[in-house]
């Protein structure tokens, strides 16, 4: 089998490669207040991903 | 609140900045504006940390300006603090 059979994207994801596991690298945009920081866990906004109780 | 818990706050809450700003920059270690953001943190962190041995009973043991008598025992430990 050639290489490039390993490395064929699949469809619908660009030039991203299966199997593989991505980080997006961060941008920095703006940041809370230290106060706001220590309460949320973050001082990126990009960052603040609370985790929402399922409704059930 | 007390007077020292509500700096102890500010130095919780400024050292956290510190902190996260420095994971960045790890990342990022050409990211002047931050870099510049961190250094003003950490300057502003001293200088609370400064005042807080001062005023109050050093943070930790290695200060070198306590008071007499010795007051480390009268704190109460992180885990009495209400915040």
């Amino acid at each position: 089998m050639k290489l490039e059979h390993f490395h064929r994207p699949g469809p619908g994801t660009g030039d991203l490669e299966l199997a593989r596991a991505y980080v997006p690298f961060q941008q920095f945009s703006t940041n809370y207040s230290p106060q706001e920081a220590l309460n949320k866990g973050t001082y990126f906004p990009e960052l603040y991903k609370p985790y929402r109780r399922e409704r059930r | 609140m007390a007077a020292h818990i509500k700096e102890l706050m500010k130095i919780m809450e400024i050292q956290f900045a510190v902190l996260e700003t420095s994971l960045y920059l790890n990342t990022h270690p050409f990211d002047e504006k931050v870099l510049e953001k961190h250094n003003k943190l950490a300057r502003s962190l001293r200088r609370l940390q400064t005042d807080y041995n001062k005023q109050f009973c050093p943070l930790t043991i290695g200060c070198s300006n306590f008071d007499y008598p010795w007051c480390w025992i009268d704190e109460p430990w992180p885990w009495q603090i209400n915040y």
